[in-house]
């Protein structure tokens, strides 16, 4: 079945380096996105920086049913494309493009990235989670070569070939029957005896001929010469560590807040989330965090969106409170 | 049975609407059909449909030897946009899914000649005297290829020394398999040098330079 | 479509929310979703803020749609994971109780978990006369009181879905049921109405505002002013669906402590000063009113709940070292 997707559009120009916006919005995901909607609506001159991918985690997502509005449920893509195109109706300039650094210590506050540099009176950090890494010896050798984070894009090369899942959550669940459409065998490696993942999924998988499950084991390296041919795991009751042949790893242990560029400017929790209030705030006037890179707990499309939508709203009001700061 | 549905092919004529110059989809596919070779050219048909300002031209990769060694072919499906110039933009296998967006935005980049990169990558680009040629493989259900198979693209139209080509990974799993692609987005440079996902302009420029010195 | 609720007051449900808007709604759609049995108790689809609101234009992700289309939307996701939705009103709760207990219109409910989601679109008492005279002739409650006026004449002010049921239930014990709407149109759906003008005991009068409940000891007569002009119009009693801007917290009774404002007070997770009973949407006071905001509360709430409802008594993340 072939489809044809219009991806998220592509500005025309790139913005100007010149002059302050009075909101810059890092991160183009669901919050991000609906902060820009909000902003767009309230007629705050607003760049969205949006990372490598416009969508964020939300275009690597296959299928989206937990999303509100829609009963039919709707493709990851898609919905990414939708908050794309509302964001540029209500008048955001999007920028396909990431940060490489950030000035807090001054305002207006400085935005780097790869291309350009800005300025701006608020700005809304929304730059998501990635995905945690093992960090185990063969990990960074085999990245994008046998090991990766998205089955979604790189599920296809192993068909009839043996992976192995990372994980016991609801993302390594998921992704682990996507896997199943392709390879003949899906091996989920987790480090307890039971799944976190919620019942819906865990059912789905259990019932799963292809898919086979190692408890109570944490992988301890990543084997191969060209390729990789295996991963060597090590049972945390026993102690006893054994092979698992395999052509391929996706690890899904979690997320992890990207927050390096604040460290140090920004109050995070000790595992690296931003700290804010229910209003969004930061420990820095005029910054806002939302989605992802503020919650370790939900971590819902929709909950991101929420708070991209409080922190905008907010933004409205402090902008109104300082009218000294800029020019409106 | 139309390729692309009432929608998409609304947003698609907007996208169109107002092409400063011609495009030609050169397309080559043979009388055995290959793959999806047909669905290929009917997808190019339609495109040319939707303007005036493209035009789809459709060669046999065997019967039209001449035109298929003018313009450097070597496997098909395979589609060449042309504007005013040649500048080197090809697609090799069917440009669906995500790569949709790949195809449009080439014919957008060729019609108005010029590209989209920072004024530093083009100075870096001006200078390139030895020829390089760019493949960025891609599957259609990657979010993360476009990014990479245009920012090729653009390389391409900056420099005459650049060609860049669009090879979808499925339909080529030799080719697959001589780069080792078990990831995509994967760039390979000259066949020498790779780069894994979707990298920041910046980054390909060095990796070209880094290609240009071996 | 919406569910039939039967064996009442046999069933216990893992999770009943208590309003059906944008919070209440989402909340169910993840409550089913991960595995609870969850009833959602709802006076109505136009009963609410979402039901008023004419274009949505900034949900993120879908095109402009009207307040109802939206909740309908959510609505359906919710049920096709297998929530269940019964259009009642709840008069009071029992939260001490294990499993507690909720009082509707049409019986009573049980569940393990509660989320208030029951929105501001409540009013405190304005009218001259209402204050005085509640209970002895005015009241908000038809299924409870309209079995007092039997063979009378009564009024109903109001224009939506829950003014219009009630009216329905009236017309069954009274004389005459005079409907009062303040807009000139009603705001229910089309099968509602229609069956209201259809009804041979009801008269009813648009752009009808009332001014004064009159009466001694008890309701004698309203004084109503309409585009026809001032009149006096006697009825024994009169059941005011007229909607205000405060939260609707009435049938706490006083069993969650309310703050300035008269607005409930929950913890980062929308708990409640009782465990397991959440509140989420309009209902807290916030001024931010929108709907992705209500969302997404009703789905941290739901989440919560399933925590609540499997034995953790904090929330973790979903990894730990």
């Amino acid at each position: 079945m072939l489809d044809f997707k219009l991806a998220p559009s592509q500005p025309e120009a790139r913005p100007s380096e010149e002059g302050v916006y009075d909101l810059i919005i890092l991160g183009g995901g669901p919050a991000g996105l609906t902060a820009a909607i909000y902003a767009g609506r309230a007629r705050i001159p607003t760049l969205v920086v949006t990372g490598s991918l416009p969508g964020g985690q939300l275009a690597n997502t296959d299928r989206v049913e937990n999303f509100p509005g829609f009963p039919e449920g709707i493709d990851g893509s898609d919905l990414a494309q939708r908050f794309v195109a509302q964001a540029e109706r209500f008048g955001a300039q999007i920028v396909h493009d990431s940060v490489t650094g950030v000035d807090l210590s001054v305002q207006p506050f400085v935005v780097r990235t790869y291309a350009a540099t800005y300025r701006a009176h608020t700005l809304i950090i929304a730059m998501g989670a990635v995905p945690r890494r093992l960090g185990v010896p063969g990990e960074d050798r085999f990245f994008g070569r046998g090991v990766s984070a998205c089955a979604t894009c790189d599920g296809f090369f192993y068909r009839d070939k043996r992976v192995v899942v990372v994980g016991g959550g609801d993302s390594a669940i998921i992704e682990g029957l996507y896997l199943t459409r392709f390879a003949r065998e899906v091996v989920v490696v987790h480090r307890r005896d039971q799944l976190r993942a919620t019942q819906i999924h865990q059912e789905r998988a259990f019932a799963n001929p292809r898919m086979r499950f190692v408890w109570d084991s944490v992988v301890e390296e990543i084997l191969g010469d060209k390729t990789v041919t295996g991963v060597r795991v090590r049972n945390l009751k026993t102690g006893e560590t054994s092979v698992i042949e395999a052509d391929g790893v996706f690890i899904y242990i979690g997320m992890e807040p990207q927050t390096e560029l604040f460290r140090g400017q920004l109050e995070l929790d000790e595992r690296g989330y931003i700290v804010t209030d229910r209003r969004q705030r930061t420990s820095v006037p005029g910054v806002y965090a939302a989605g992802d890179i503020q919650d370790p707990l939900y971590r819902q499309l929709v909950v991101a969106a929420g708070t991209g939508a409080v922190a905008a709203m907010e933004v409205e009001k402090y902008l109104e409170m300082y009218p000294q700061n800029h020019q409106g | 049975m139309p390729l692309l549905n009432d929608e998409i092919r609304q947003e698609v004529s907007k996208i169109l609407a107002h092409l400063p110059g011609p495009v030609r989809l050169v397309m080559f596919t043979q009388e055995l059909e290959c793959q999806y070779c047909s669905e290929t050219r009917q997808l190019v048909e339609e495109i040319a449909e939707l303007s005036d300002q493209i035009t789809a031209e459709i060669y046999d990769f065997q019967a039209d030897r001449a035109k298929t060694e003018e313009l450097g072919i070597d496997k098909i499906p395979a589609i060449a946009v042309i504007g005013a110039q040649d500048y080197g933009i090809r697609f090799y296998g069917i440009p669906s899914g995500y790569e949709f967006t790949s195809l449009l935005q080439a014919i957008v980049s060729v019609a108005a000649g010029k590209p989209d990169l920072s004024d530093a990558t083009l100075r870096v680009l001006a200078g390139i005297q030895k020829p390089v040629h760019i493949q960025v493989f891609v599957t259609p259900t990657c979010p993360y290829c476009p990014q990479a198979v245009i920012l090729a693209h653009q390389m391409a139209i900056a420099s005459p020394m650049i060609r860049a080509d669009m090879v979808e990974a499925i339909e080529f799993p030799h080719l697959a398999m001589k780069y080792q692609v078990m990831g995509v987005p994967r760039t390979v440079i000259n066949e020498t040098v790779h780069i894994e996902g979707a990298a920041p302009e910046s980054i390909v420029v060095a990796k070209l330079q880094e290609a240009l010195r071996a | 479509m919406i569910g039939e609720v039967s064996l009442l007051g046999m069933l216990v449900y893992d999770l009943i929310i208590i309003g059906g808007g944008p919070a209440g709604a989402t909340a169910a759609l993840y409550g089913a979703r991960t595995g609870l049995k969850t009833l959602v108790i709802d006076k109505g689809l136009t009963a609410g803020a979402a039901g008023k609101a004419g274009q949505i234009a900034n949900f993120p992700g879908l095109g402009p749609l009207s307040g109802t289309d939206l909740v309908r939307r959510i609505r359906e996701q919710a049920v096709s994971f297998g929530a269940e939705f019964v259009t009642d009103k709840v008069l009071r709760m029992d939260l001490s109780t294990d499993p507690r207990q909720v009082w509707a219109g049409q019986g009573v409910y049980r569940g393990r978990a509660i989320i208030i989601a029951t929105g501001s679109m409540g009013r405190s008492y304005h009218l001259p006369g209402e204050e005085r005279l509640v209970g002895r002739g005015v009241s908000y409650c038809a299924t409870c009181d309209a079995a007092f006026f039997r063979g009378q004449e009564v009024a109903v002010l109001g224009n939506n879905d829950e003014a219009v049921e009630e009216a329905l239930t009236l017309a069954r014990f009274a004389a005459r049921v005079h409907f009062l709407s303040p807009t000139s149109d009603l705001h229910a759906s089309p099968e509602l109405a229609q069956e209201l003008t259809a009804h041979p005991k009801a008269a009813l009068r648009f752009s009808a505002q009332v001014k004064e409940i009159l009466g001694d000891g008890q309701v004698e007569g309203l004084r109503v002013v309409s585009p026809e002009g001032e009149e006096f119009l006697p009825v024994a009693g009169v059941f005011v669906y007229l909607q205000g801007n405060v939260p609707v917290t009435d049938f706490l009774e006083g069993q969650l402590p309310l703050g300035e404002g008269g607005c409930l007070l929950v913890d980062e997770n929308f708990q409640t000063a009782v465990p397991g009973v959440f509140a989420v949407g309009d209902v807290l006071c916030r001024h931010l009113k929108q709907a992705v905001v209500a969302a997404a509360e009703g789905a941290v709430a739901a989440i919560a709940a399933d925590r609540y409802l499997h034995g953790r008594t904090q929330l973790r993340p979903d990894w730990s070292r």
